[in-house]
């Protein structure tokens, strides 16, 4: 049967079952019949060839972006102040907080594909994990720089650390704060080591196939001698097993712990036990979002999109209208809730939100978060790059601003009305925000070209090349 | 400079004078007992006695003073290294660590100084001052700043052509003499404001000396912009009073004014404030609260504390008055002369033409009349007319207030107006005057539009005497430097029958001198031996023989010492021996006062022909605009004299706000007429004078009526001040009058308005009048009852705390329970006081369901107060907590930017719901409407409330449990700390504060630690520099509060300095903190009104305990449950 018959939903083969009844069939997972050693070479050729011209266009424009987002926290954040940022009295918080929480919710997309669908046995994860962990953890770099940074004395944070030492300093474990720290640095950590282990016997094939000894030495060094034995295979397996396990809670504890940053306050707007779910949800909103965005144009300049098909976009897209729909939810709940609660300051910020001085702001998240991803009820629309590009794009701003909704419009006009003011980004606030993609950007670039784009190991292990189409999503287990 | 200071310590202990012949001043804070004083142990001795210790003592102590500077470098956050000075060669009578006091005056009003290490860093109130002006005003407090003004001329010099010339005093000396020589009675000295007993004395003595024999008192003008031309006048028609009346409002019943802003700018300020606050009180005086009407056309801070404002046009002002003293000459049997003069005034045609309804009018006459010889009608003020005042006047005459409420002896003078400047201007031209010496008074800047400059041309030889080479000095040929009033002598009396001396508490630190020593030094020049060659004698020359004789002993004060002591001794004192006149100078100046009402027989003779004068009936309004040039006790106040002053400039116009710009008032309905929005420029043209200006729509103003401050648009002040807007006196034409009539027309341009508090940062045309209003049906910020509901509410709370008192004595279990059950529970609020058992723990009102117990109090329990009942909205106290706590400027584009620094802020808002019709809008536009969408007229005329806001010490604060670094924590007396060293700056304290008062360093305010990177990306910084810490400016800083770098938050902080000294203090004499003023924070201390209290609420007999418990308390967003420490008092109109 011809692998472009079959796509998208499993189609019904009447007579292909084992026992010559019926067969559902699914597009196979990876496409064009490639072989073992086709993965092997289609994966590794971008690591073992001089960069394009595309990528070294966007790295340039990465390094800028990069260069940009470095010289504004030394000059302006650390060496001049805090001033030369939007933020002021009433608003507190200004950008740094929103891309921390922006970048921390894109880094959900990662462990979500590879610990959540790991578990739950969804084996067209394979194709898009390792970048989308890629994503998450440069993310997580990202949003680490800023919480460090929007403070006004830089050199100094890392009083936040339990340590023992001779000025009795300990952080304040009622604050959100310090929460933040361990559930950001223990994300970190299962990321990486989760990432990193699915690595290893990458690296391994790379290291074998490296001519230049240097290049075999790195790699060597990096695929911690992997053997690749029987042994080796089936600890590797435990520990990926392990490790999902442990990293699945983390998708839904770490943005709960950034949303308590926001709940256990008392500002209106901010006080809201519907936050936690609300944030998680976001997240993996945002999380897929960039996902799209960054795979769309990875598939094609580095060829993969044998590997990372039509199919898994169409996933994608899924879980993005479901998200979605989530998260308009929430957004209908809060105001229900405002209204209910018959509280007249919670009832004035959600009026003002969508109404006052920052309408805009609501507005473009609302339909960018709620409105936009419905075009994804029409098969065709999922299945249109152009238009799930441009909807991956417009997802990322709607969740930007969804951050700049919630702390602006809470901060700016509170309780005393003498207090109120307004926010209005810096020229610093821009070249953080814009230079924090360059930032990420750069690593991502960085790691396009040095990382196996794609898990070799676990695609092989759901591919059959001698059956065209589906045989193995056949197998129960998988089989490796 | 070589000493700072005087006495030694051993003057402390005996009330012996010191070599200059000054007192010692009583420490403060033991009620002036010297010996109780001195038996307090000082913990590390000054080095005054020999030290005795052995090895181990001195390894323990210089442990301690290790670790002591380690924590000294911790606390400054980063304090640079500097180098530091051992203080070794200390002057005599400082203490390390303790402060010195002096009585004084700042601006003519009683003050007190505090020093440290002989510098002095604070201003607060004069205790114990008889007049009942126990407080300071914001532009006393903020004298210190100018003290240490890096701007200020450092010596003298020769200008010509407005270049200057470095001199020296002989040669200046020398010049002044032989010009005043020359020019005999053809000399003239313009001064500004000159009260003291002294200072007049030396002033005709020395005009006498020059004018031989001519008539000297036309030879000396005294003057201010802010000058009582009008009232004088007024005076003199009816009662032939030379001087101005003085008005006690201490017992007054009802109040009225005609413009009169006799709570911000009206001969005494400040005392009519704390007198208008006793007339006030509810607890004392119940029913008898007196009652505040209005008329007047510009929203001023005495029509913002009203309890009826009429917003009038300011030519309706004499009809109003005139309707108002015909009904009243009616029920009053008035003469026929009277009666006759007034029949013009028809109290109907009047009320058709104002829009002030006739029933009011007929009210508030009836009730004049009720209250007769208790009750003050004010006229004009400063902006009025000498009709307005005279029939201002003559209604006081008719009620028979003169001589009850209305004091008239003469000895309150006041100085004159514009009309003096303009009849010395006339004189100039006419070249009627050779040598002009100007003192203290800046008549190129003030008289810009009316020709001052030109006529100076005509002058040979014009001799400025003033604190800096501004724009008289610069016209000036010769200058001589003046002594800030804390380096110099100097004397004023301010109130009938007080005389006060103005003590230095610091050598000048520039070579400068002050008016007396210049007046003292041209009577008697000397030559390069210090020899006197020549002499006008009398007490000129015997100052300076006295001193030089001291001098020959060894250090001696100035002569101007010996010439107040030998006047004062002669008109008060008339001792016989020297020894006892100068022990009663001694306790006149440890007092800071004396009270002499001498013999001047009160003028009660009314002369009823002085009527006829004035117009038989209201006079028609003209089309014209009415221009007003008033004056802010904010800014530079309306003379400029303080325009450098970064924090009068960045201190909020209690009316509109504003700060660093000068701008025009116009009425909301005028403007949206108009259709300029806030910031779009104006032209004012009065005659040939024209101004353009940016707008801001100021509620409560009268239609067709521009008001704008006076006292910006400097040239010559200073870095802080130059170029900081315009002019408003270039506006003023030959009439004199503040209040002119002139055109308007909207003119191209818009300028981003700086306003502190509730306004964007840096939008573009949004600048948005939401945030100054109030719903309080919506938002019940600020809870308000009148005089009636009051006295039926307040008697049943008596009843309920009885009843109270008596389930109290059954004890235990009542900590359950909470607040409110057992209480009054009033529908402003209902905190409630409860003093419970061992624990004495503090509940508040609505304290709501709680899983946590609490804190516990086991000591002290600090809470604060706050009567907005009588709080003016004035600022002294936000100028004091500035001065008290090193509080940054931030300068104007900081203000742009909403990072204003101020601990203590006072909220002003308007509430219009009276003015509406219909509540859903009402709370609509609270919500987000614009000023486009409230109805027609709501904002005419609001109700204002003034709201001092700072940090409210929470006993669940939001801030505390948010602080990842416990930077923000709740000490056991229930103050919220804030500990700066452990802070980092994260900002989520300020964002959790329900109330907004957490202020962060955004950059490095307080020091000047700028590089290359920082002066390219942050220009700003440079500025910051000049306002915090250029030149001298450092030494202001008070040494007990941390100065805090950038990155870190701050606060109020109940003033812990404070409370720390007086817990020692009282822990030395084994005693707990007293509650009669030894423990007052600065705000406290500076509020002229007394209607700030702190104190210990876990002792029921303490003043804040009663009025915490007291039925009017309350605390703001009570329902946000972070239970504050900080109690208001709800207001109580008296309509």
């Amino acid at each position: 049967m011809a692998v472009e018959q079959v796509y998208g939903t499993p189609v019904l083969n009447e007579k292909k079952g084992p026992l010559g009844g019926p067969r559902w069939d699914r597009e196979p997972l990876v496409l064009n019949g490639r072989t073992f050693h086709q993965i092997t070479e289609d994966v590794c050729a971008p690591l073992e060839r001089m960069p394009s011209l595309p990528w070294i266009i966007a790295f340039g424009f990465a390094l800028l972006g990069a260069a940009i987002f470095g010289s504004v926290i030394v000059s302006g954040t650390l060496f001049t102040g805090m001033g030369m940022h939007g933020v002021n009295h009433p608003t507190g918080w200004g950008v740094h907080i929103v891309n921390f929480v922006f970048w921390i919710g894109i880094g959900h997309a990662g462990t979500l594909i590879s610990a959540v669908l790991f578990l739950f046995r969804q084996k067209w994860r394979t194709g898009v994990n390792r970048s989308a962990e890629a994503m998450t953890i440069f993310a997580v770099m990202t949003a680490g720089v800023f919480p460090a940074v929007h403070v006004g004395r830089a050199w100094f944070v890392y009083w936040m650390l339990p340590y023992p030492n001779h000025r009795y300093l300990w952080p304040n474990f009622n604050s959100p704060l310090v929460w933040d720290i361990f559930a950001i640095s223990t994300y970190a950590t299962i990321s990486i080591f989760f990432w990193y282990m699915g690595l290893v016997p990458d690296f391994a094939t790379v290291r074998d196939r490296a001519i230049h000894p240097l290049r075999k030495k790195i790699y060597g060094l990096l695929s911690l001698g992997w053997t690749g034995s029987n042994r080796a295979w089936r600890h590797w397996e435990i520990a990926c097993l392990i490790l999902s396990g442990l990293a699945t809670p983390l998708v839904l504890s770490v943005h709960t712990i950034v949303s308590f940053d926001f709940a256990t306050s008392i500002v209106p707007g901010w006080h809201a036990t519907i936050f936690p779910p609300y944030f998680v949800v976001g997240a993996i909103f945002s999380g897929f979002g960039m996902t799209l965005t960054l795979l769309i144009p990875m598939r094609s300049w580095l060829k993969l999109e044998d590997y990372i098909t039509m199919n898994h976009l169409e996933a994608t897209n899924k879980i993005l209208l479901a998200t979605g729909m989530i998260v308009g939810f929430a957004y209908s709940t809060e105001f229900f809730m405002a209204a209910y609660s018959g509280s007249h300051w919670e009832g004035f910020i959600f009026r003002n939100r969508a109404f006052g001085t920052y309408w805009w702001a609501y507005w473009i998240m609302f339909s960018c978060n709620a409105f936009v991803p419905q075009i994804f009820w029409f098969k065709k629309m999922r299945r249109s790059i152009p238009v799930m590009f441009v909807v991956s794009l417009l997802v990322n701003v709607g969740m930007w601003f969804e951050r700049y909704v919630i702390i602006v419009t809470s901060l700016t006009q509170d309780f005393l009305p003498q207090n109120w003011g307004l926010y209005v980004m810096s020229p610093f606030d821009w070249g953080l925000t814009i230079g924090s993609f360059g930032w990420f950007f750069m690593f991502f670039l960085l790691y396009c070209r040095t990382f196996p784009t794609v898990a070799i190991a676990e695609v092989k292990s759901v591919h059959n090349p001698d059956d065209g189409a589906g045989v193995a999503a056949q197998h129960p287990q998988g089989a490796h | 400079m070589t000493k700072n200071v005087w006495l030694s310590t051993e003057d402390i202990s005996s009330d012996a004078l010191d070599a200059q012949g000054r007192p010692i001043s009583p420490p403060p804070l033991v009620d002036g007992d010297l010996a109780q004083a001195n038996s307090i142990q000082v913990e590390f001795p000054d080095g005054g006695k020999q030290v005795k210790m052995d090895r181990r003592d001195f390894m323990r102590l210089s442990g301690a003073a290790t670790a002591a500077a380690g924590l000294t470098a911790a606390t400054g956050c980063q304090v640079p290294v500097e180098t530091i000075v051992p203080y070794v060669n200390r002057e005599g009578e400082t203490q390390p660590g303790r402060p010195n006091f002096y009585a004084t005056t700042i601006h003519g009003a009683p003050a007190r100084v505090r020093t440290r290490a002989g510098k002095p860093i604070h201003i607060e109130a004069l205790l114990n001052h008889p007049s009942g002006t126990c407080g300071t005003t914001a532009r006393q407090g903020a004298a210190i700043l100018d003290l240490y003004d890096p701007d200020r001329a450092t010596g003298p010099a020769q200008v010509k052509g407005g270049k200057s010339t470095a001199s020296n005093w002989q040669a200046l000396d020398k010049a002044v003499v032989e010009a005043v020589r020359a020019s005999g009675a053809k000399t003239r000295l313009l001064t500004g404001p000159v009260s003291g007993h002294a200072t007049q004395e030396a002033i005709y003595e020395f005009l006498g000396g020059v004018a031989g024999g001519a008539a000297v008192s036309s030879m000396h003008v005294a003057w201010q912009p802010d000058g009582h031309d009008n009232l004088r006048q007024a005076a003199q028609d009816l009662y032939g009073l030379d001087g101005l009346p003085d008005y006690r409002l201490a017992e007054a019943r009802t109040i009225v004014s005609f413009g009169a802003d006799f709570l911000d700018n009206f001969i005494s300020p400040e005392r009519f404030s704390s007198d208008w606050a006793k007339s006030r009180s509810v607890e004392n005086r119940g029913v008898k609260m007196s009652s505040t009407v209005v008329f007047e056309p510009r929203l001023t801070m005495t029509g913002a504390n009203a309890d009826r404002r009429f917003r009038v046009r300011q030519g309706h002002l004499l009809g109003l008055a005139g309707a108002l003293a015909h009904l009243i000459a009616k029920q009053r049997n008035a003469s026929a002369v009277i009666l006759d003069q007034l029949k013009g005034y028809d109290v109907n045609a009047v009320a058709t033409e104002t829009g002030v309804k006739s029933e009011d009018l007929t009210e508030l006459a009836s009730r004049l009349v009720e209250h007769a010889g208790s009750c003050v009608v004010f006229g004009g003020g400063v902006l009025g007319s000498v009709e307005l005042d005279k029939m201002a006047l003559l209604i006081n005459h008719l009620l028979g207030n003169i001589g009850q409420t209305v004091v008239m002896d003469g000895t309150l003078r006041g100085a004159r107006g514009f009309r003096a400047l303009l009849e010395l201007i006339d004189e100039l031209n006419k070249g009627q005057v050779e040598t002009l010496i100007i003192a203290n008074t800046n008549p190129v800047y003030l008289g810009a539009a009316i020709g001052f400059e030109s006529a100076l041309e005509k002058v040979k030889n014009v001799v400025y005497i003033g604190d800096r080479l501004d724009e008289t000095g610069l016209k000036s040929n010769w200058f001589a430097p003046l002594a800030h009033d804390l380096e110099c002598w100097g004397d004023s009396a301010t109130e009938v029958g007080m005389h006060a001396i103005q003590q230095p508490s610091i050598r000048p630190m520039n070579d400068s001198r002050g008016l007396l020593d210049h007046l003292i030094a041209w009577g008697n020049l000397k030559d390069a031996n210090g020899r006197v060659t020549w002499t006008m004698g009398g007490r000129l020359h015997s100052a300076v023989t006295e001193a030089g004789k001291a001098a020959k002993a060894g250090e001696a004060p100035s002569p101007a010492y010996y010439y107040l002591q030998d006047s004062w001794n002669a008109r008060f004192f008339r001792q016989k021996t020297a020894s006892g006149s100068k022990r009663s100078f001694n306790q006149a100046l440890r007092d800071g006062f004396h009270f002499d009402i001498g013999t001047n027989t009160p003028a009660t003779n009314f002369n009823a022909a002085g009527v006829k004068t004035l117009p038989t009936g209201p006079i028609a309004l003209s089309n014209a605009w009415d221009v007003m040039l008033a004056s802010s006790n904010a800014f530079a106040d309306g003379e400029g004299v303080q325009a450098n002053n970064g924090w009068l400039m960045e201190l909020a116009d209690p009316i509109t706000h504003v700060v660093w710009e000068s701008v025009a008032q116009i009425g909301p309905r005028t403007a949206r007429e108009m259709n300029l929005m806030d910031g779009d420029s104006i032209m004012i043209s009065v005659g040939d004078n024209r101004l353009s200006l940016p707008i801001v729509t100021q509620p409560g103003l009268a239609d067709k009526t521009v008001v704008l401050y006076a006292g910006l648009g400097r040239t010559a002040v200073g870095d802080v001040g130059n170029g900081v807007g315009v002019n408003a006196y270039s506006l003023m034409t030959n009439n004199g009058r503040r209040a002119q009539v002139g055109e308007v027309v909207a003119a191209e341009g818009w300028t981003q308005i700086p306003r502190i508090g509730g306004d964007d940062p840096r939008d573009g045309r949004g600048i948005d009048i939401r945030a100054d209003l109030l719903n309080n049906k919506l938002r019940p910020l600020c809870p308000e009852s009148s005089l009636t509901d009051w006295n039926t509410k307040s008697t049943a709370a008596a009843k309920q705390g009885a009843d109270h008192g008596q389930g109290k004595a059954h004890g235990e279990g009542h900590g359950e329970h909470g607040g409110g059950e057992h209480h009054y529970n009033h529908e402003y609020g209902g905190a409630t006081y409860e003093p419970h058992g061992k624990n004495k723990t503090f509940v508040g009102g609505h304290s709501g369901p709680s899983h946590w117990a609490g804190h516990e109090y086991p000591g002290y329990r600090w809470a604060m107060s706050i009567d907005t009942n009588t709080c003016t909205g004035c600022n002294a106290c936000v100028i004091a907590c500035q001065s008290e706590n090193n509080i940054s400027v931030v300068g104007k584009k900081g203000v742009l930017s909403n990072r204003e620094m101020a601990w203590l802020r006072i909220d002003r808002y308007y509430s219009f719901d009276a003015q509406l019709d219909n509540p859903l809008a009402e709370a609509k536009h609270q919500d987000w409407d614009h000023l486009a969408a409230l109805p027609e007229g709501a904002l005419d005329n609001p109700k204002v409330h003034f709201q001092p806001m700072m940090c409210q010490h929470c006993e669940n604060a939001g801030c505390e449990t948010v602080c990842p670094f416990t930077a923000s924590m709740h000490d056991d007396e229930g103050i919220n700390q804030q500990v700066y060293n452990r802070c980092v700056g994260t900002r989520y304290c300020a964002n959790n504060c329900a109330y907004k008062v957490r202020r962060y360093n955004w950059f490095e305010y307080s020091f000047e630690r700028t590089n290359w990177l920082t002066t390219m990306v942050n220009p700003e910084g440079k500025n910051h520099a000049r306002y915090n810490n250029a030149g001298d400016l450092n030494n202001r800083y008070n040494p007990e509060v941390t100065v805090r770098t950038r990155g870190v938050m701050e606060k109020c902080s109940f003033c812990s300095q404070r409370v720390q000294k007086a817990k020692i203090q009282a822990r030395s004499e084994n005693r707990k903190v007293r509650d009669d003023g030894e423990l007052q924070t600065a705000c406290e201390s500076a509020c002229p009104v007394n209607c700030i209290t702190f104190g210990d609420v876990n002792n029921a007999e303490t003043r804040i305990s009663q009025q915490v418990a007291g039925v009017r308390s309350y605390r703001i967003l009570e329902e946000v449950g972070a239970k504050p420490s900080v109690f208001y008092l709800t207001r109580i109109w008296n309509p």
